[in-house]
């Protein structure tokens, strides 16, 4: 009997062991997941900023010329529910010598493996300014 | 049994004491996984900006020759593409001035730094050493590297080439030139606009297709000034024979200068395309004059039809061994449209057609935006 109660209190003190440990190394594994999702992510963002920016200070670009670069882009990299900001809004408008910003904004939780887990609804931007030729 | 009591204690505290270890090794490993995540993030954040500032200190040096307003035009790209909320540092001894040259149409660019003899180049390369050099490193790491030496210097390299034009206008001065663009050249009848007793030889007549193609030309000269290239002209033009009317130089001026001296003494002609092609070939291609980073272009504008001389197809090899791309102009409606496009299809370039002023200084401003501008690493 003695030996029988010394092993249930030991699978308790390890059920307790666990539950504590369990959580804390979820935690360091999908926040590390989450933390590195979210810096692709933006890596992925400056990449369709700059390809937007790039159409948009070729000869006679249009503002849709940049849109759908962006968004054929995005696509390709499975980017969810991103926002194209222009500035000018008209690329037709540009002169030579001017700067031309594409800004790409889209929310975390959108693109997260995990549902933007410890990030909530956390918006990301990132932005690429080129000089028209 | 005491010895068995004693390792049933020891157990019971077995997973705590492994969480204990492992957690602060787990921990330095996550740091370490995001810190490499976050250094591929910087490294191609700082080729943007170098791709950025590059294009910006190639357009201005293209422009003005002047490598300090090169560097200011860098520095002022990278402020406005700061990476991690970092200014990635750009000096002088960061930038290279030369010349970037391919030696067919299927290969690459290649740049080579100005040389002695070099006056002018016509690209940029950026190499960010200050970034990857500077004593201490301007971006950090997101999580402390426990004593491991990682230092995020990211050195990036693009070359921006700014192909500059050399190009032709080859213009045709023949009799038909000399009536308005809505009336038939007739050999027998002055141009309606002619004063009486005109003949040719004397000023060209008011309101004639030469004297809108000469405005054309004028509008043209000054779209290319305004434009940020550094592009050369040069200018042939043709009737019965054909002439070299100017070389290759950056002073439009000089064009219109023998434009307007032919319009003071016109003397008509038959059309020889072919002899135009030849000299113009000649002009483009003038080594002391000519520059060999440049693209060629040769612009040939027609009212008719070619009806003498060497035809134009007997040219169309050696614009293409000297690598040059035709444009044809067309203006009125007597010209021969069809053989004027095919003739440019077969140089990479092509026809545009006009039948009054406004749609030929439409045209000459087409071609004149068709300027490439490359970045070539």
């Amino acid at each position: 009997m003695v030996t029988r109660n010394k092993s249930s209190q030991r699978s308790g003190i390890a059920v307790t062991e666990l539950a504590v440990g369990l959580p804390l190394l979820l935690v360091v594994m999908m926040g590390t997941v989450e933390a590195c999702t979210m810096i692709r992510l933006q890596q992925k963002m400056k990449m369709v900023a700059y390809e937007g920016a790039r159409v948009g200070v070729l000869p006679e670009a249009k503002a849709e010329n940049v849109e759908w670069q962006c968004e054929t882009l995005s696509a390709d990299q499975r980017l969810n529910s991103i926002v194209v900001v222009m500035d000018p809004m008209d690329p037709t408008s540009l002169d030579s010598g001017e700067w031309f910003t594409v800004e790409v904004r889209a929310p975390f939780s959108d693109n997260a493996l995990m549902g933007g887990w410890g990030f909530g609804s956390y918006d990301l931007s990132e932005s690429v300014t080129l000089q028209k030729p | 049994m005491p010895l068995l009591k004693n390792q049933s204690k020891q157990r019971s505290g077995a997973v705590i004491v492994l969480l204990v270890i492992m957690l602060p090794v787990l921990l330095i490993l996550a740091a370490y996984v995001i810190n490499v995540a976050y250094v591929e993030a910087v490294t191609a954040d700082s080729q943007v900006v170098t791709d950025a500032a590059v294009c910006a200190a190639g357009r201005v040096y293209i422009q003005t020759g002047d490598k300090d307003a090169a560097l200011a035009a860098a520095r002022d790209a990278a402020e406005r593409n700061p990476v991690a909320g970092q200014v990635v540092p750009i000096n002088m001894s960061d930038l290279e001035f030369g010349i970037s040259l391919r030696e067919s149409l299927d290969e690459g660019y290649s740049f080579q730094p100005l040389s002695d003899d070099d006056e002018f180049g016509n690209a940029v390369r950026l190499t960010t050493l200050s970034l990857s050099n500077s004593p201490q490193p301007v971006f950090s790491p997101l999580f402390p590297t426990m004593g491991t030496n990682l230092e995020i210097r990211p050195q990036r390299v693009a070359v921006s080439t700014q192909s500059t034009m050399d190009v032709a206008l080859v213009i045709d001065r023949s009799g038909s030139m000399a009536y308005a663009n809505d009336e038939a050249p007739d050999p027998y009848v002055n141009p309606a606009a002619a004063p009486p007793g005109w003949t040719y030889g004397d000023p060209v007549p008011p309101n004639s297709r030469w004297l809108d193609l000469v405005a054309s030309v004028n509008a043209f000269n000054g779209f290319l000034a305004d434009s940020p290239q550094y592009e050369k002209l040069c200018l042939a033009t043709y009737s019965d024979n054909a002439s070299r009317d100017c070389d290759l130089t950056h002073t439009y001026a000089e064009i219109s200068n023998q434009l307007d001296a032919i319009s003071y003494q016109f003397n008509g002609g038959g059309t020889s395309v072919g002899y135009g092609l030849e000299h113009g070939l000649a002009a483009l291609t003038d080594a002391t004059h000519a520059r060999k980073f440049a693209v060629r272009v040769m612009v040939l504008m027609t009212d008719g039809h070619h009806n003498t001389g060497k035809s134009p197809e007997s040219m169309t090899y050696h614009l293409q061994n000297h690598g040059v791309t035709l444009f044809t102009i067309t203006f009125s409606d007597d010209a021969d449209q069809s053989r004027m496009s095919n003739l440019a299809n077969a140089c990479g370039g092509e026809n545009f057609h006009a039948t009054d002023a406004s749609q030929l200084q439409n045209a000459f401003q087409k071609i004149a935006k068709k300027l490439p501008s490359l970045m070539t690493q």
